[in-house]
């Protein structure tokens, strides 16, 4: 008797009425929850005949994971698939005189790219949050009105950015696009690539995260994710790389920080935590809370706070 | 059991919305001098729902007392509204009223004697305290948001339609309604029940907007931020109030306790290799893009 009976029995998890009209990566989080509270009486299911009773729990657990995964990345895909080649316009491409890739290779690569990184479960959350963001027509709010009051953050990205994003639709889809390279930063590396000295356990891995704080492991991790994109992207504008490679900086290089990868962090953070959610009574609104808080909080982000006491702004005047 | 039980607590508050109506009725009855048997049908209505009212606060008051709670019932639970609006009623107004009419006393030939009417006129002094059956309707509503808006709502509705039977009650006892017409008095009555309905409308939409908007609301955003890890809510600070203490510990919490609150979940999302939950181990490999 094979594992089709955990397909089955997560397929009737994903269908159930309470989780069936969540996003991917919500659903997902809530079968692993699920599957984390239940675990004693899972076991005692999966060790029935009709199950798998010749398994052992931990065999069938990291089996229920896996298939659960592999699960979610195919109702991420064809929505990546989607957004990709149908949705996402690549004219902004045009401001970059040293973009030297077509859009179909560009769309191609990216797709490839985003594609290998799905699969795995970090990456495939932020995956599946940018999506959703994208889907709920989320950022083009806040872009239309930073484009029409024309303050600060209108300023940094037309006026005094290398490449100046003279219109909102370049916006959007520059920061669409950008978005979808972030995940590479949930990859984690063995310890040895990054720590050349290294001489511990040889299948010890770290994530970007751990080595934030360490100057030189942190360029070192970073100098792994640029090598990664240039395999993908021999022909990536330098410029662009760079506001890729520069999004997670730390608030000492901020002056050396191109103001798109500033804009671009906080949208990526505030897209990845996004939730559609209906405003509580006596509640600010999601966006306007969560502004409000990463305002306050910016020094721990290294957020740039002209750029989100804008944002918060906009909440207010517009009622977001 | 429990089905039992809601089917007469929905009986009661439509017996409360017919015995108000029937105040209203009564009143207009009187002043358009509708026939006798109206009056009659106005009587034994009057009397059937002070006897169920009566009922209703006796067996209460079984329940409290078994449970060691009258005292609570009484004076927190609106206990002495259920009081008020049923065995006093029944023994100085529907009681003797329904004494005359099955007397034959109680007629509008009998009106025209002097001394019945006198006490006719003692036992519509007492009707008004019928109104406090308004605030028997605050006890049904079950506020699902906020017990503490129920609590406070009924309390200014119970404040405001006291004080007004008690000065309605007082003036009429000491003769400054005594117009020696009971149609304009039917008016003044009819008027001044409109006016405390009205009342109570108007504390039950407006007011519980307000408190909800000012109060209730804010408390509670701050109270499911205090206690849920996954609701990271902001309160929405009305600025006309921001001075007033609630919104000040609202402030608080929206520029201290929130924000730090999301770093030390950052924090410990951090400290996680996963954030799946912690018994379930992802080892995602990512050794194909190197």
């Amino acid at each position: 008797m094979g594992f089709e009976q955990i397909d089955n029995f997560i397929n009737q998890l994903l269908n159930s009425n309470a989780i069936k009209n969540l996003p991917p990566h919500e659903k997902e989080d809530n079968v692993l929850t699920f599957l984390s509270q239940n675990e004693e009486k899972l076991k005692a299911t999966f060790a029935s005949a009709n199950y798998l009773p010749d398994q052992p729990w931990q065999n069938v657990k990291a089996e229920f994971v896996t298939r659960l995964g592999a699960i979610i990345t195919e109702q991420v895909k064809p929505s990546l698939n989607k957004l990709i080649f149908d949705s996402l316009s690549l004219e902004w491409k045009a401001k970059y005189i040293d973009f030297l890739i077509s859009d179909i290779d560009f769309r191609n690569k990216l797709y490839t790219l985003c594609e290998k990184l799905v699969s795995r479960y970090n990456s495939r959350k932020h995956y599946a949050g940018i999506i959703n963001f994208i889907n709920n027509d989320v950022l083009p709010q806040f872009i239309m009105s930073v484009y029409d009051n024309r303050r600060y953050i209108c300023n940094g990205l037309v006026r005094f950015d290398d490449v100046s994003l003279d219109t909102p639709e370049l916006a959007i889809d520059f920061f669409y696009t950008a978005m979808l390279f972030l995940p590479l930063y949930d990859i984690t590396l063995p310890k040895k690539v990054i720590m050349p000295q290294y001489n511990g356990p040889m299948g010890k891995a770290v994530a970007f995260p751990e080595v934030e704080n360490n100057a030189i492991l942190r360029q070192n991790f970073i100098a792994k994710i640029k090598e990664i994109i240039l395999k993908e992207f021999p022909d990536i504008s330098p410029y662009f790389l760079k506001i890729i490679l520069k999004t997670f900086y730390v608030p000492e290089e901020a002056e050396d920080v191109p103001y798109c990868a500033k804009v671009l962090r906080i949208i990526y953070g505030f897209a990845t935590q996004w939730r559609k959610i209906k405003k509580d009574r006596g509640a600010e609104s999601f966006e306007a809370s969560w502004f409000n808080v990463a305002r306050i909080n910016h020094k721990f982000y290294a957020y740039d706070l002209g750029t989100l006491d804008e944002f918060y702004k906009i909440t207010i005047e517009e009622d977001l | 059991m429990k089905r039992f039980v809601d089917f007469l607590e929905n009986f009661l508050t439509v017996i409360i919305l017919l015995s108000i109506v029937q105040i209203i009725i009564d009143d207009i009855a009187v002043i358009n001098l509708w026939s006798e048997n109206f009056s009659m049908i106005m009587i034994f209505c009057g009397l059937a729902f002070d006897i169920i009212f009566s009922i209703e606060f006796i067996i209460r008051s079984i329940v409290a007392l078994k449970n060691r709670k009258f005292l609570y019932y009484f004076l927190y639970e609106k206990g002495w509204i259920d009081f008020v609006a049923s065995i006093p009623l029944l023994a100085t107004n529907s009681g003797p009223l329904f004494y005359l009419a099955i007397t034959g006393k109680a007629t509008s030939g009998a009106r025209s004697i002097v001394n019945v009417l006198k006490v006719i006129k003692a036992i519509r002094v007492t009707r008004i305290l019928r109104l406090l059956r308004t605030l028997k309707i605050f006890g049904k509503i079950e506020n699902i948001y906020s017990k503490m808006s129920q609590h406070h709502i009924s309390n200014i509705s119970s404040l405001v339609v006291s004080i007004s039977v008690a000065i309605y009650l007082l003036i009429t006892s000491l003769g400054f309604l005594d117009f020696g017409n009971i149609q304009i008095e039917a008016k003044i009555s009819l008027a001044f029940t409109i006016i405390i309905i009205v009342n109570v409308i108007a504390i039950a939409f407006f007011y519980s907007k307000h408190f909800a908007q000012n109060i209730s609301d804010p408390i509670y955003v701050i109270k499911r931020g205090m206690i849920e890890d996954d609701y990271n809510f902001a309160v929405k600070i009305r600025k006309p109030y921001k001075d007033e203490e609630v919104f000040e510990l609202a402030k608080v919490y929206n520029e201290t306790w929130l924000p730090m609150k999301t770093r030390i979940q950052a924090i410990r999302a951090k400290k996680r290799e996963t954030s799946t939950p912690s018994n379930i181990e992802i080892n995602d490999d990512y050794s194909d893009l190197l």
